[in-house]
């Protein structure tokens, strides 16, 4: 346990905290929470916050009549409000072998998850486990309750929502002590993920998203259509954003993929071009469903990446006045 | 094409495949690197891959060019042979410049350049295939086939050791014409490589020089085919020139007042610089008193001089008979030219036939005194002693062969008074190696004779029909050619001439350029003279026809009362005499001829037969004396030509050569021993030095392009594109820098 423990601080660094402080994860979406909190809720009429008057029409409980209003005007008019509620984060973690990839040099022994032990990179899983502690922590910070689940190709493990102050250690550890191995197959993943969640939730997918678009506009539709609210963290490593290699190799496939040799140097410019299309169609799809997406580089810290998905939702919810 | 170096051309090709091994090994060793984003890099591959292909395969070829064109150039290719490789046999034709030139011994340590040259040609051989074939053809007078293609080691090595030098001429034309042909015959399929080993000297060249005009004006069509296939290869032109003296001319004629014969030696020297120096002459001959040696002493930069000596008969030598005489110098640089041969005839009293009319010498009315007369008392003066010449006056009618036995010259003063039969018999009289003087008839204007005369006896000369009386009376030229007919009177031949003038004259026709003996101020010949060729004889020449222009007749010249008539007619029947006897002198190299069925033998002992129609079979092989058994003698001596030892540059020999094929040079290393034959083909260099130009701009070419290719230039960071955009990462970069630095203790992302 006191290794866990260890091994969830490294995940969680205090100026990561100190840069997501200011920011608040705010849903786009009404939630249905079952608890009071901050977010908006689609039950209307119970109390808390005055949303707006309306004129009496028959049927309507008198308990609602603005007495004060009816006996200055003589008019009678109902008083209508808005429920606050609580939000549920779901984090989805890609576990794939894909994930393993990483070329930022840490002291040996470092990282504690399966992709960087015994190894001296800062892996993308290391990222992906990096950013849902930070987003655990902010969740549970501003008392939502934060589950997460490992997805590869079918949803593995999960561990379960709670607005528990050290939920975010639950999470580390589950992250720390899961294999990564296997392919990404989101759509399945999600469909495993929608039979366990009825609730509206705000659903956080960290991934390499290095799979056809289709697939991803598939599992992105599922969740919108069933009422969640999608965040898309794209997780990619430094060298697969530049692909900055100067000799020649053979590229092995991580997730069982056929070895290519060529030289990187030569189709450095159309990898990229590429890469660009995918990383823009990935956020086109996110959009297209009134989702968020960013793309994280895994040699930045996580905390202005997060900081940065916080503030836009921030921003987002200012305008619709939650 | 073929190679000089066929082992690095076949390096050179298998060079070729030095790029791909290389390329296929690094492949090989190329690092594995385990990638996430196969799906992505699979389509940039696949989206770059024809280019990426025909950009490595560019490259390789640049590489694999460079390598080849480099091998290619250090093994020297030429065309002319059959195999690309030059894997296949190839005959090889040496011809061997064994001429008189190529004993000359150099200056610094005495080797003969003959051993020089023969070394210089076994290196070049040391380097032929094991198969290739070999022939020898020797260049000297006449050139020879002494060794037809084989490739028999040591008949090649036995054959060309046993070589030598000769005293004869060079005929590198002659020779290479037989070399091709005898690799014609051969018709080896790696072609045919001429290798003319020489030291191209003057003497070798002038030849060679001729030989190319000729062609260039006369056979230019058909020698550009017949060029094809024969490639020759020449050893480097030598380019010392060691000083020589030679013997260049040497006369002997009897002397006037009988008992001596006088020698007249030229002595010549060549070389690049002449300084001064001495040269020591002795001259000697059977039957002559011993006479003490000659210094000349050469001033610098001086080329010629002359040397007289006057040998005194001994015993019976003054019989009559051809004597031999021989005028020789110490042995310098090279020993061809060092010794002259000549021979002179000797006579207690020589007998002079002058056909004309009598008369009388009366001194009242010397205007009527015949040209019989006047020439009468020239070659025989009422003087005691006489000058050796007994004249016998013969009336034109009166002549025929039976009138000429027993003399020696004829003078003919009345040729218009000739019977056919007189004319034939002065022809038969000169054939036989006789003098005959003719002047035209003084009496009478009308010269009617002339061709007829001139047939008979052989020349081209020829007359007008009719004398020309002259308006003004017309001097002897101020300058005079030499001609060997007076050459005893020359110093004096000047004052001699100034005196006389003519003032009616028989033009002289058809007079060649050498046969002038004296002439008039205005150009034309007063006396010419020409040996009568036969053409049944092989156009053999024999004896001596003099004509003069006017009758020796105070009507015609005032030359009777001067003083050059007596020594005039007496060295024309004199001189006339030892020229005509000359022509029993040749050349080594030249041909010879003699009494038929006869044997002509050296004082060694070497021997020409003659065959019955008076020729050798074979050309004279040395200088010397050859004397026959019934007492005929010959000098041979060394032809001028065959020793004009003058250096010849690279471009006049090459292009000299060039008439008979593609032309290269070759130049053997040191080590002749070590048959290490370094050689570099001149007219392939550019060749060479083209296909290294190649090499080089393949490599520089494949250093750009492959520059270009790597892309290298965009993988440096911060200078091309940055990859994709993330968030937490201004675009605007340096404005956020990533954080690359390792992560320390709580320093977790």
């Amino acid at each position: 346990m006191a290794e866990r423990a260890m091994r969830a601080e490294q995940y969680l660094a205090p100026e990561t905290l100190g840069q997501l402080a200011p920011f608040e994860l705010r849903s786009r979406m009404i939630v249905e929470g079952v608890m009071s909190g901050m977010h908006r809720s689609p039950y209307q009429g119970l109390a808390v916050e005055f949303a707006e008057h309306r004129q009496y029409s028959p049927g309507d409980s008198i308990r609602q009549m603005d007495w004060k209003v009816f006996a200055r005007t003589d008019k009678m008019y109902v008083k209508r409000y808005v429920q606050e509620t609580n939000l549920d984060v779901m984090v989805l973690v890609d576990r794939s072998r894909s994930m393993r990839y990483g070329t930022l040099a840490v002291k040996r022994g470092w990282g504690g998850t399966d992709a960087s032990r015994g190894s001296s990179n800062w892996t993308k899983f290391d990222h992906a486990t990096a950013t849902a502690a930070a987003l655990a922590y902010v969740c549970l910070h501003q008392g939502d309750r934060v589950g997460l689940a490992l997805f590869d190709e079918e949803l593995r493990t999960q561990v379960k929502r709670s607005s528990q102050r050290d939920q975010w250690r639950a999470i580390v550890g589950a992250l720390s002590g899961e294999p990564v191995d296997g392919r990404a197959r989101i759509g399945r993943a999600v469909d495993q993920m929608l039979a366990r969640v009825t609730n509206r939730a705000l659903f956080v997918v960290v991934s390499d998203f290095l799979m056809p678009v289709e697939e991803i506009r598939s599992a992105v539709a599922r969740l919108a259509h069933r009422g969640h609210d999608v965040a898309i963290v794209q997780t990619l490593d430094r060298q697969e954003l530049r692909f900055e290699l100067d000799a020649p190799a053979l590229f092995e496939g991580l997730e069982g993929e056929e070895s290519i040799e060529t030289d990187p140097r030569a189709v450095r410019a159309a990898y990229l071009d590429l890469l660009r299309e995918h990383v823009d169609a990935v956020g086109r799809v996110a959009r297209g469903f009134g989702a968020d997406a960013i793309v994280c580089d895994t040699h930045e810290s996580v905390g202005p990446a997060l900081a940065a998905l916080l503030d836009r939702r921030m921003a987002f919810a200012g305008r619709r006045g939650g | 094409m073929n190679f000089l170096h066929p082992g690095i051309a076949l390096a050179g090709a298998a060079a070729v495949a030095l790029p791909i091994v290389i390329h296929l090994l690094f492949r090989r060793r190329r690092v594995a690197v385990e990638w996430a984003a196969m799906e992505l890099l699979r389509e940039a591959v696949r989206r770059t891959n024809r280019r990426l292909k025909l950009e490595q395969w560019l490259v390789l070829a640049l590489r694999s060019l460079a390598v080849l064109a480099a091998g290619l150039a250090l093994a020297v290719p030429y065309f002319g042979g059959a195999g690309l490789l030059g894997d296949s046999a190839k005959t090889w034709i040496v011809v061997v410049d064994d001429g008189a030139s190529s004993m000359l011994r150099a200056a610094r340590d005495g080797e003969q350049e003959f051993a020089r040259v023969r070394d210089e040609a076994r290196a070049v051989l040391a380097a032929r295939g094991a198969q290739d074939r070999v022939g020898v053809v020797t260049a000297s007078l006449p050139p020879r086939l002494v060794l037809a293609p084989t490739a028999d080691a040591a008949a090649i090595e036995e054959t060309i050791a046993r070589l030598s030098p000769t005293e004869s001429p060079v005929d590198l034309a002659g020779a290479i014409e037989v070399a091709r042909a005898a690799a014609a015959v051969d018709a080896a399929p790696g072609g045919a490589t001429l290798l003319v080993a020489s030291a191209f000297r003057e003497a070798a060249t002038e030849g060679l020089v001729a030989n190319a005009s000729r062609k260039a004006v006369d056979e230019a069509p058909a020698t550009a085919g017949t060029a094809q296939g024969v490639r020759i290869v020449a050893l480097r032109p030598a380019q010392e020139s060691p000083t020589d003296a030679r013997v260049s001319r040497v006369e002997a004629r009897p002397s006037p007042a009988g008992g001596a014969v006088s020698v007249r030696a030229v002595v010549m020297r060549e070389g690049a610089s002449l300084e001064r120096a001495q040269a020591r002459v002795r001259a000697a001959g059977d039957g002559f008193a011993p006479v003490a040696p000659r210094t000349i002493d050469f001033e610098a930069g001086q080329r010629e001089a002359t040397v007289e000596f006057l040998l005194a008969t001994m015993g019976d030598a003054a019989t009559r008979g051809r004597r031999g005489i021989e005028v020789s110098l110490d042995a310098d640089t090279l020993e061809p030219g060092n010794t002259a041969f000549t021979t002179v005839d000797l006579r207690p009293e020589t007998e002079v036939g002058v056909v004309g009319r009598r008369g009388t010498l009366d001194a009242a009315d010397l205007d009527r005194v015949p040209a019989s007369l006047w020439i009468s008392r020239a070659l025989a003066p009422a003087i005691e002693g006489g000058a050796g010449i007994r004249v016998r006056e013969i009336d034109p009618s009166t002549l025929d062969r039976r009138a000429l036995l027993g003399l020696d010259a004829v003078v003919v003063a009345r040729p218009d008074l000739l019977a056919p039969s007189g004319m034939d018999a002065l022809g038969s009289f000169v054939g036989e190696g006789g003098v005959v003087i003719v002047c035209p008839a003084g009496e009478t204007l009308a010269q009617g004779w002339s061709t007829a005369l001139f047939t008979k006896l052989g020349t081209a000369f020829r007359t007008g029909a009719e004398a020309t009386v002259l308006p003004q009376p017309l001097r002897l030229a101020e300058e005079q050619v030499p001609s060997p007919l007076l050459s005893s009177v020359r110093a004096e031949l000047a004052a001699l001439a100034l005196p006389v003038e003519v003032t009616r004259v028989l033009r002289l026709e058809s007079v060649s350029q050498g046969e002038s003996v004296l002439a008039l101020a205005d150009g034309t010949p007063l006396v010419a003279a020409a040996s009568p060729r036969r053409a049944s004889d092989g156009d053999r020449r024999a004896g001596l026809v003099v004509a003069l222009a006017v009758a020796p007749e105070l009507a015609w010249t005032n030359l009777p009362v001067k003083p050059l008539m007596v020594p005039l007619f007496q060295e024309l029947v004199r001189a006339g005499l030892q020229v005509a006897a000359q022509r029993d002198e040749t050349l080594v190299g030249g041909e010879l001829r003699g009494v038929p069925s006869t044997v002509l033998r050296t004082a060694a002992g070497r021997a020409i037969s003659i065959g019955e129609d008076g020729r050798a079979a074979e050309r004279v092989p040395s200088a010397g004396f050859w004397r026959g058994d019934a007492g005929e003698i010959v000098a041979a001596n060394i032809d001028m030509r065959a020793i004009a030892t003058a250096p010849r540059g690279e471009n006049d020999v090459q292009s000299a050569l060039a008439a008979f094929g593609e032309v290269g040079f070759v130049q053997a290393s040191g080590d002749a021993g070590a048959g290490a034959a370094s050689a570099e083909a001149a007219g392939e260099r550019p060749w060479s030095l083209g296909l290294l130009a190649l090499a080089l701009a393949a490599l520089l070419l494949e250093g750009v392009l492959s520059r270009i290719f790597s892309h290298a230039s965009i993988t440096r960071a911060g200078r091309g594109d940055e990859g994709v955009a993330t968030v937490g990462r201004v675009r605007a970069r340096g404005a956020l820098r990533p954080k690359d630095e390792p992560v320390g203790a709580g320093g977790a992302r």
